[in-house]
Parts: structure tokens; sequence; C-alpha cells
């Protein structure tokens, strides 16, 4: 049933619901009415005989009939007093025969007796009730009033016609009512399904239809236009990013290549291969180091660098790294700070050194300050230079993949634009954080990087 | 360095990139002029129009695609060459409407640049004539 109930439309659904709730609210309703207006009628002849029975029983008693003196009729009621003996005593127009017989009169003499039964002059359908007088001389003389109750029948018989007729009549009309609300409430979630049908990443910045208002429907339009917007700038960023390494790769393979081919009209001009080969060699190296900025990125990406493989101390390690790294004619590098370890494994720690000072030596015109300080939880590598520092344009994406700072530093030393990259990914990896900034303590370019200190 | 004599500009800002397309020019004796951003291309033809234009897509500031676009835009009717890392189809498609005379993916091969541009130079001089 539920799995039959979901394969149909939230608008089918809608309508069989409330088909489902008015029927039942509408049975228990007329059920509970039928009931009651039956109970109702019966209850009011009841009263009527018993009044009719207790003022003739009264009048019996107070002031005794002569013979041949009927009892006060009532329009559509008749009465017998019927004595001791079960014999009429007053005649009626209910006829000398009692209209109960003799053990009912027997039962009506101990309590209130009342008897559906068919009556002569009243039809098939009557009602009689018979009370006994209980002392004075009469004492044992029954009282019986009866009256027809063939027209509260035929009021209860219209009643259930009507809910019979009128109860479906009803539920069809809400039910349909319902269908058309849900239809028209569900209509702007159906242009926006046959929109979003339509909507391709081919055609990036088409939106699904904004429902007006403020309630849940354009909510939800409004939430998935938002969605929306954040995919297709994830995949702008990712094709960028596709673009970017693309670029990246086939421009030193496309000099690679070209090398060798002009190399290859000149073979015999023993310069021009040596040459050729120094430059192949060149871009070869440019590819590996590409191509291990890649990877890097690719682990930090898949989780592969975590906090948990030890501790590093930062100084030693900056300085070990920095002297590693190959010297630029007249740049100077100054260490300071004090010891501090923080958490990660030292080859993590190397690489971000290495990225952080081969970019300042790069771009510094003398001067580059590599500053190692800590505070309570975390250490700071701070690493300055007194070069021009970063493009204005390029200081809130400096650590975005391929941002190519060559573009505004100048092309001839430039990397991929990958190196602040890696460095930014590795201490996100390792809980820290990363921050680029222009005015520096040597009034060029400064990034600090936050790593958890190791316990 | 070109001179007054009719030449070549190759933009690209990639350094060795750009000194393997002029070695490649030059050896078939064309003079070359090297620009290695948009605006330095679009500076060098108002400066003095080349005879043909390699141009990459991917440089600083505007991209190759937009330096076509304006030269188109401007009239210049010489023949363009684009190059580009990037080689689906759909690459090729914006370079070509863009107003470029042909379109060669990298890695490409020098000959082949060669050629294209000696065929579009020579039926650019035949229509001028």
């Amino acid at each position: 049933m539920k799995v039959a109930l979901r394969s149909l439309s939230l608008r089918a659904r809608l309508t069989i619901l409330l088909f489902v709730g008015t029927t039942a609210v509408l049975a228990v309703a007329a059920v509970a009415l039928y009931l009651d207006v039956g109970a109702e009628a019966n209850s009011a002849v009841t009263a009527e005989l018993r009044v009719h029975a207790a003022d003739i029983a009264a009048t019996i008693n107070q002031s005794p009939l002569r013979v041949n003196q009927s009892p006060r009729r009532v329009r559509g009621v008749v009465s017998q007093v019927i004595n001791g003996n079960d014999r009429v005593v007053y005649p009626t127009d209910a006829g000398e025969t009692p209209l109960l017989s003799p053990a009912q009169l027997t039962r009506a003499r101990r309590h209130e007796l009342i008897v559906d039964k068919s009556v002569e002059d009243l039809g098939n359908q009557a009602r009689l009730l018979a009370l006994s007088i209980r002392k004075g001389p009469k004492n044992g003389w029954v009282v019986i009033a009866a009256t027809s109750t063939a027209a509260p029948h035929r009021a209860e018989r219209r009643l259930l016609l009507l809910l019979g007729v009128g109860g479906p009549l009803l539920i069809a009309a809400i039910t349909g009512t319902g269908w058309l609300l849900a239809g028209a409430a569900l209509r702007p979630v159906r242009r926006m399904a046959r929109e979003a049908t339509t909507i391709s990443l081919v055609e990036p910045g088409r939106r699904l239809p904004q429902p007006p208002g403020n309630d849940e429907i354009a909510e939800l339009g409004r939430t998935l236009n938002q969605m929306l917007g954040r995919i297709e700038s994830t995949l702008a960023h990712e094709r960028a990013f596709v673009d970017d390494a693309s670029h990246e790769l086939r421009t030193p393979i496309a000099v690679l290549r070209g090398e060798l081919e002009l190399t290859a009209l000149d073979v015999d001009d023993p310069e021009v291969v040596t040459r050729g080969l120094r430059s192949a060699l060149e871009e070869t190296d440019r590819l590996i180091r590409l191509s291990d900025g890649l990877l890097m990125l690719a682990r930090a990406d898949a989780g592969q660098i975590t906090a948990t493989a030890g501790a590093t101390p930062l100084r030693a390690t900056a300085a070990a790294t920095t002297h590693r790294l190959p010297s630029r004619d007249g740049i100077v590098i100054e260490i300071s700070g004090d010891e501090v370890s923080v958490l990660g494994d030292s080859s993590w720690i190397e690489e971000i050194v290495t990225n952080l000072v081969s970019n300042a030596t790069k771009y510094a015109a003398s001067n580059v300050q590599v500053e190692v300080a800590a505070d309570e939880h975390h250490a700071y590598l701070r690493v300055a230079d007194d070069g021009n520092g970063f493009a204005p344009t390029l200081l809130d994406r400096a650590f975005d993949r391929f941002a190519r700072a060559d573009l505004v530093r100048g092309r001839e030393d430039g990397g991929a634009g990958l190196g602040l990259a890696i460095v930014a990914s590795i201490a996100r990896a390792l809980g820290g954080a990363v921050r680029a900034a222009n005015e520096g303590p040597l009034g060029g370019a400064l990034v600090e990087v936050r790593l958890p200190r190791a316990s | 360095m070109a001179g007054l004599t009719p030449y070549v500009l190759v933009v690209e800002d990639d350094p060795k990139m750009a000194t393997i397309v002029e070695r490649c020019l030059q050896r078939a004796s064309y003079a070359t002029e090297v620009a290695t951003s948009g605006d330095q291309a679009l500076w060098a033809v108002l400066n003095r129009s080349p005879i043909a234009i390699v141009l990459d897509v991917m440089i600083p500031h505007p991209s190759g695609i937009e330096v076509c676009k304006h030269l188109r835009r401007e009239g210049w009717t010489g023949p363009i060459v684009i190059v580009s890392a990037r080689s689906s189809p759909a690459d090729r498609d914006v370079a070509l409407r863009a107003g470029a005379d042909a379109f060669m993916a990298k890695p490409f091969v020098l000959a082949e640049l060669l050629a294209t541009i000696e065929a579009l130079t020579s039926r650019s001089h035949r229509i001028d004539t």
C-alpha cells in the first residue's frame, strides 16, 4: 500500500488523504447525527405518552370518572384504563380489548412499560406506554397511552436519505476542491521541475523560475537557485583548474617538442645540439616539478596529509631546509626566532618552507626574512621579502591553485602558481591556516603559516 | 628584432615557448617580435602592423581570444594563428569564431605552424595584390 502510494504524485496523495479524512469525519458525524435525531424523536414520543398517561391516572384518582365517561382525548393519542381484572374500564377509541396482553399488564403493574407494536387506528408503527396506579381505590389499575410513531420514523428515513445522498456529494466536492487547490499550490513546483530538466552546465547563469511571495515554495525556489549558483561556482573553479593544469603541462611539453624538432634540423651543429639538450632538460625538470606539485595537492585533497605523524622542530627544520635551497645572487636570507615544535611530519614542514622561501627569494630585491614565533597553542612561520609585494588583485587569491603570481610579478622565473597553494593545502591539512599580506617587515610581501604546537 | 622589415608577431607569455617559435620562424627568414601580454600585442599591432600573428590564448590581460576579437573589430585583416594548451573542439570553435584563421593545440609540430603561416601570408599577399 505504502509503495503504491509513493508511486503516485504528491497531488494525488494529498487528494487521497483529503478524501479518506473527509469520508471518515463525515461518516462519524452522519452516524452520530442519525442516532441522536432518532433517540431524540423516540424520547419526545415517550415523554408525551408519559405526560398523557400520568394526566389520566391523576384524573382517575382525584375525580373518579363516571361509568360511560371517557378520559380526556388528546389529538393523535389513544388511551385505555384497565382495572385490576384486566378489563377496560372506560370506553375509548382503542376499543374494549386491552391493548396489552395479560402478561404485559402484569409487568406494567410492577414498573412503567413501553412497547412498540401495531395498533388498530394507529397503524403498524405505534408506541404504547403503560403506567399503574399504586395507591387509593384504583390501586392496580393500569393506564395505557398510545400514539403513532410513523412520523418520527419518516423523519429518520428522510434524514438517512439526505445523509446518504448529500454525504457523498459533499465528499466529492471537498475532494475535488482539494485536487484543484493542490494542483494550484504545486504548479510552481511543476514549473521549476520542467525548467530544471532543461538546465545544463553548458548555459551557465540559468536559474529556476522563482515563485513569488515568501512561502515554503518560494523558499524552495530560492534555496535551489542558490544551490545552482554554488554548483556553478564550484564547477567553474574546477574547470579553471583543469584549464590551468592543461596549460601548465602542455606548455613545457610544447617547448620540449619544439626544442627537439629544431635541434633535429641542425643535428650537425654541436652548439645547437647542446643548447637543445640543455633546454630539454630544463623543461623536463619543469614537468617534474609540476607533476610533484599536482601530486602533493592530490594527496592533500585525498586526506593523506595528517597531523598524527609526530612533532617537528620548526626553526631547525626551517633553517636546514633554507640552507639546502639554491641561493640567488645578492639575496640575503635571515632566520630568527626561538625553537618550537609543531604537529606534523618533517617532510610536510620542509615542503612549506621550501615553497615559501623559494617564492620570497624569487621576488625579493635583496632580503628575505624567515621568522619563527609561537603563542600558547600555535607556532607561526613568517616569510617576508623586500620585493614589490602581491598585486592587489592577486592578494585575495594568493593561495589559489595556478594563481600565477608571474602575471603581475614578471614571467621570467615564474612557476606554475602552485607553491602557495601547496603551502595552504598542507597547513590546512595539519590543522593550521595561512595568511598573505603586503607591507611586511621588509616592505614587500609577507606570508604567514600558523600551525598547531606539539604538546 | 624586426626593425622595419615585415615581421610576424609572436604573442606568448612563456619565454621559452616564445623563443622556440621565434627560432622556427627566423629559420624560415621571417623577422619576429614577441609580446608577452594582450596589451603589448595590441600596442605592437597599432605601432606597426605585422604580416601575421601567432597568438597564445592564455596570456595576461586581455586574453588571446579578446585580442583576436579586438583586432578583427578594428578591421585588422592579417592572418592570425591561435595556439592554445586547450584542445577541445569547443576551444577551437571559440578561436575560429573570434576571427582566427587557424587553430593549433599545444604541443604542435613547428613545421606545421610554419606551413600554416606561409600559406596564410601568401594568400593574404595574393588578396592584397
